[in-house]
């Protein structure tokens, strides 16, 4: 079932004037989606930001360059938003709603407010979080990226300077991972956050990756084995 | 920069910021914007229009004004303009005014770099910075006459992974071992932290101030008499910023100045070199710190004529095109593009650095695609030490 919706409602305050016309036009662009799930995600582009690396192109078909604009073009039918883009765009001209930098930043401080132990970090429709933990998983306590490929050093981090014990990053199970390349992706960032953090001397156990059946559990011993309690 | 004797103030009633800056002495002449490399690539940006724009602007407009983003605060205007206005800084200020209003810049690279700074500034991290030494075979110690800053080079060994830049290892491991060839053991820190430069250009002064505190203790448990540093950014931060904010009163040199000092004594030996090479200005070294010869005599040294210059050279010379890893765009895209094709004319097939970031901007550059922009993707960018550390006997 489709129905046309609008994908971008509203600039978001951040934003706004940020977006250049071409970047409106893409970004305001009604498409035929599904009502929910993974369109809440797709990807725009910032055309002042963009500086034409082309890094982008190489990890998504959705994505071309258009030599006419001088801007990536993003198939926003296609778009599923799995933000391995996002990840390798140098330049931040990338951005998806949901979870441009601002808004992660406004959730951070909304945390802050209630002083959490640790962020679990999931998607939307997290089939671990939500099942194991219904109130959770589409709830404030968490930060919410589509995917864990999208997971990055730099949200981990600035949780853990903000006062927060822990971060868990809650996926997908990996035999079950709806975007293939993001597996390596996953990985790989995990990887490079866990040398960041030893570099800077900073546990990096703090940062725990969990994606496991909703019925072996993990993720509330993990957030309680993190918080101390 | 021009303006080293800061200007009185006097109880006028007109914004302290102004003041300072002698923004108010603006005669519209336009020599700013006729040097500036931002307006060269970006339209729309004029400096002197920027400070019509803010002069008389309500705070919540600085905050939308995106273009107090775009400036690159490297100076070159302050060295041409004729009343001494010096824009870097007032940019400076008002980005921090627009941050408490809740403006907004992108920043490059998820904004890694400002979180490892505040990371550094928050919690007593027992950093593991050292790793290097291990590796490079070189004799440092904890305390000494001259210290060496390492910056962070050793985060960007881990950020910049995929361009295979000359990482720690490599920049402060040939740093160390010139100076040991010299007869120095440089003191090293295991505790230094960021020196906030980026923080602090980009209106974050509280981090700044965190960051600084904790350098300038670091600094004094060393009982170093000269600090040197293979980053200019770190150089004129700790140089200027240091000793007006933190009240720092040590020697600071770049590596090029200290290692020009160490060839002029006598204490290197040199094996000569051959091929041409030219030579990229970072901004903070030519107009920050206005050192343009210190550079040049070590080249000159290790490689006797052959040093050629770019079409814009010293003073002249344009930035790598992205400062705080904010600016990164299609523009900063242009310029490095216009100063790669410019060391391409020259003949050289060798770019020399003196900044680590500037190696890693043209990195980025030349493992993009070169041949429709005209830029010779054959070219080689290394750092000055490193230059010198393979040409040593």
């Amino acid at each position: 079932m489709t129905k046309k919706v609008t994908v971008w409602h509203e600039a978001p305050k951040a934003l706004q004037g940020k977006v250049g016309g071409n970047g409106m036009e893409v970004a305001l662009k009604e498409v035929p989606v599904q009502p929910i799930g993974m369109r809440a995600f797709v990807t725009f582009v910032i055309p002042d930001y963009c500086s034409d690396c082309i890094y982008c192109e190489g990890t998504c078909a959705n994505l071309k360059f258009n030599k006419e604009r001088k801007i990536m073009i993003v198939n926003q039918v296609g778009c599923r938003g799995c933000g391995q883009c996002i990840s390798s765009c140098p330049t931040g001209a990338l951005q998806q709603r949901n979870t441009y930098l601002g808004k992660i930043d406004e959730d951070f401080t909304h945390l802050l407010g209630k002083e959490p132990a640790a962020v679990p970090q999931s998607c939307n429709m997290c089939p671990v979080v939500s099942g194991e933990m219904p109130d959770q998983g589409n709830g404030p306590n968490s930060v919410r990226l589509l995917c864990s490929g999208r997971y990055e050093a730099s949200l981990a981090l600035e949780a853990l300077t903000k006062g927060c014990k822990g971060v868990v990053v809650v996926g997908c199970l990996f035999k079950d991972f709806p975007f293939e390349r993001n597996k390596v992706a996953t990985e790989d960032k995990l990887r490079f956050s866990k040398l960041l953090m030893m570099r800077l001397g900073i546990d990096p156990d703090k940062v725990q990756h969990v994606n496991k059946y909703v019925t072996e559990g993990g993720v509330r011993e993990c957030i309680q084995r993190l918080s101390g309690a | 920069m021009k303006g080293e004797k800061a200007p009185v103030e006097a109880d006028t009633g007109v914004d302290p910021l102004v003041m300072r800056t002698n923004v108010l002495y603006c005669l519209d002449c336009g020599k700013c914007t006729g040097t500036c490399p931002v307006t060269a690539v970006k339209p729309g940006f004029s400096p002197r229009r920027l400070v019509e724009m803010t002069l008389m602007a309500k705070p919540e407009e600085i905050a939308t004004n995106n273009y107090i983003w775009d400036c690159l605060t490297c100076g070159k205007c302050s060295n041409y303009c004729p009343t001494d206005v010096r824009f870097s800084d007032y940019i400076k200020g008002l980005r921090a005014r627009a941050l408490e209003q809740g403006g907004f810049s992108v920043m490059n690279h998820g904004g890694i770099t400002y979180s490892i700074a505040r990371a550094m500034a928050k919690g007593d991290l027992k950093q593991k910075r050292l790793e290097w030494v291990g590796g490079a075979k070189v004799t440092v110690a904890e305390k000494g006459d001259v210290l060496l800053f390492t910056g962070c080079m050793v985060y960007f060994d881990l950020i910049f992974e995929p361009l295979h830049i000359d990482g720690a290892m490599t920049v402060l491991g040939n740093a160390v071992s010139i100076m040991n060839r010299a007869g120095i053991v440089p003191a090293v820190m295991a505790d230094e932290v960021c020196c906030g430069h980026d923080e602090l250009w980009s209106g974050e002064e509280g981090t700044f101030a965190k960051l600084m505190e904790k350098n300038i203790q670091a600094i004094k448990r060393t009982g170093a008499k000269k600090i040197v540093t293979v980053c200019p950014e770190c150089a004129s931060t700790i140089k200027k910023y240091y000793k007006e904010m933190g009240g720092l009163e040590i020697e600071v040199v770049h590596i090029s100045q200290f290692i020009d000092d160490l060839l002029k004594g006598g204490k290197i030996k040199l094996r000569l070199a051959k091929g041409k090479v030219t030579f990229q200005d970072p901004c903070r070294l030519a107009q920050h710190m206005e050192e343009v010869d210190a550079p040049r005599n070590v080249i000159a040294a290790v490689n006797p004529g052959g040093l050629v210059e770019m079409r814009d050279s010293k003073e002249l010379a344009s930035c790598c095109g992205t400062a705080l890893w904010r600016n990164c765009d299609s523009f900063s895209e242009g310029m490095r593009g216009d100063r790669l094709r410019q060391a391409k004319e020259t003949g050289a097939d060798l770019v020399i650095t003196a900044c680590p970031k500037c190696q890693i901007h043209f990195s980025c550059t030349l493992s993009g695609k070169c041949e429709e922009k005209g830029i010779d993707p054959n070219l080689k960018v290394k750092d000055l030490v490193t230059y010198v550390a393979e040409n040593m006997e």
